[in-house]
């Protein structure tokens, strides 16, 4: 595939848990090195939308595809962020070996060798975490444990990294510091990103995707200053954001993506 | 002689005693299967998978049933109860396995109806075998039934669980502490969560031995609740948990036989006294 095509495809997708439906008729087109943002409502299907591409869900109608081929299939070109705080606190890992964790699928049985080793250093040291790789897991702050899955992410060595609500439970500083570095890996990697959190974020997305059953996306470029004044600005809250986004499907999509 | 001094030379006494030689057998295979005890207790412990050890373990009654069934009624009399026990935990581990990955919602209420048809099996088959057999040497353990050839099983089933240990460790590592993770970077998640319940499984059988069937959890995740207390690493917690659990079957034995009093009781005591020390030492450093 050439540089120009999508790197992520959705076409006409519908998906149910137990014909209930959660998406309906999602199109979705992303091209190399978009940064976008998925944001909606809790229950509007933002993480199943998430488990499709990944291919953790099959879709009953319509198809993703990613790279050309079939998420399965592609597996290993998708880094993954997943929210930090699921992790056990009393499990004993370090820091490296979360990291490490990137490079599993390299070695069929065994160990890892030194190539893997010195990608997990890097990845920590692009994360500014180099300091706390023989840190317990358990024992670094909220922040720095978002930043060490996103060094285990770039261990992967993958050209697309999604990431499932980076910002929650991370103070505001820790946020503006993890879209800057957010900025910094977009210019060589296509960025996806899951957040109830839209404000603050909308500095650093290129597009906007509203996910409420539909999926309705616009580039953050379009966006008029009276428009981001009165989405974004002034005391903008998830719970306005969640308003919006119920209600007349249609209706709703355009005025959460305006 | 001071009364300490005379007790430790009693036991050396009995340990090197012709005549009382399950004694000696109890002590090898207790110090011997601390290994895999210390490795397995170690995995379930950091993947919080004690309860499925809980019903292997009393699904094992099931087979060694069968297996005295099959020795005394049928007239097998080679089949001895410990190739039952075997089967019974490893179907019991797969069976587990699957339900615990195909059906998420209720998992506990099947292991938990699996834990207690283990036993009910293992129960009528005893109460159909002829001759008079006591279930409670199974349940809480009973040292006189270990042998020298369950010597030759420890040190096989060390062999097993040491060499898978150390091919898997980092798969291992990966699957217990973020499976979603492990199983988008292309690892067989299922394959590696039915061989560490298998490993579990033979391991059980084997406590199962050593302290019986309702104690087997506690000899289990003890050693390893007190290594993990201290542990940064999966490894050193698997270090620490193989020295405690040494520890705690040797003391355990030595204190059971000095006072004459049953050896798998007089274990999980020591053990539990161990966790809670580990507990308030680690509260008082902290």
């Amino acid at each position: 595939m050439t540089a120009s095509e999508p790197v992520i495809v959705v076409r006409d997708l519908d998906f149910s848990y137990d014909h209930v439906p959660v998406l309906e008729k999602v199109n979705l087109s992303i091209e190399p090195r978009d940064s976008i943002c998925l944001v909606g409502p809790n229950g509007g299907g933002k993480t199943t939308l998430l488990k499709l591409i990944l291919g953790l869900l099959e879709p009953q109608r319509g198809s993703v595809q990613v790279l050309g081929r079939s998420p399965a299939e592609v597996r290993l070109r998708v880094g993954y962020v997943p929210q930090y705080a699921h992790y056990d606190p009393l499990f004993p890992v370090t820091v490296m070996d979360v990291v490490l964790m990137g490079r599993i699928s390299r070695h069929p049985l065994g160990w890892y060798n030194a190539a893997d080793r010195r990608a997990a250093q890097e990845a920590l040291a692009l994360m500014k975490l180099d300091h706390l790789a023989n840190r317990l897991f358990a024992a670094i702050s909220g922040g720095q444990r978002q930043r060490a899955l996103i060094a285990r992410a770039l261990a992967c060595e993958a050209e697309i990294l999604i990431l499932d609500e980076p910002t929650a439970n991370i103070d505001v500083k820790a946020e503006s510091s993890l879209f800057a570095l957010l900025k910094e890996l977009n210019q060589t990697r296509t960025i996806m990103v899951v957040t109830h959190d839209v404000g603050f974020a909308s500095s650093f997305f290129q597009r906007i995707a509203c996910v409420n059953r539909q999926v309705v996306t616009h580039p953050v470029s379009e966006l008029s200053g009276q428009m981001i004044q009165d989405l974004y600005g002034g005391d903008v809250t998830m719970i306005r954001h969640d308003h919006q986004c119920i209600g007349n499907q249609d209706a709703a999509g355009e005025r959460c993506g305006v | 002689m001071p009364p300490g001094n005379a007790a430790v030379f009693e036991l050396i006494e009995a340990l090197r005693h012709p005549e009382i030689a399950f004694f000696r057998y109890a002590f090898l295979v207790g110090i011997l299967a601390s290994i895999s005890f210390g490795i397995v207790g170690t995995y379930v412990v950091a993947k919080r998978i004690s309860y499925l050890a809980g019903a292997i373990a009393h699904c094992v009654l099931g087979g060694i049933g069968a297996g005295l069934y099959l020795q005394h009624k049928v007239g097998l009399t080679w089949f001895d109860p410990i190739y039952g026990a075997l089967i019974a935990a490893l179907i019991a581990a797969l069976v587990i396995g699957l339900v615990s990955i195909h059906a998420k919602q209720r998992e506990d209420t099947v292991i938990g109806a699996l834990w207690a048809t283990g036993m009910a099996v293992g129960l009528l088959f005893i109460a159909k075998t002829p001759g008079y057999i006591e279930p409670m040497s199974y349940l809480f353990g009973n040292i006189l039934l270990i042998s020298r050839s369950d010597i030759w099983l420890v040190l096989g089933l060390d062999l097993v669980v040491v060499g898978v240990a150390a091919v898997f460790y980092h798969k291992f590592l990966a699957v217990c502490f973020d499976e979603e993770f492990a199983r988008l970077r292309g690892l067989n998640t299922d394959f590696h969560n039915l061989l560490l319940l298998c490993l579990t499984a033979l391991t059980v059988v084997l406590l199962v031995r050593v302290v019986g069937i309702i104690m087997v959890i506690a000899l289990l995740t003890l050693p390893a609740a007190v290594a993990g207390t201290f542990a940064r690493t999966l490894g050193q917690m698997m270090f620490g948990a193989i020295f405690c659990c040494l520890l705690f079957v040797t003391a355990g034995l030595s204190l059971s036989f000095v006072h004459d009093l049953p050896s798998g009781p007089t274990i999980i005591l020591v053990a539990a006294m161990g966790y809670l020390a580990a507990l308030a030492l680690k509260k008082s450093s902290s």
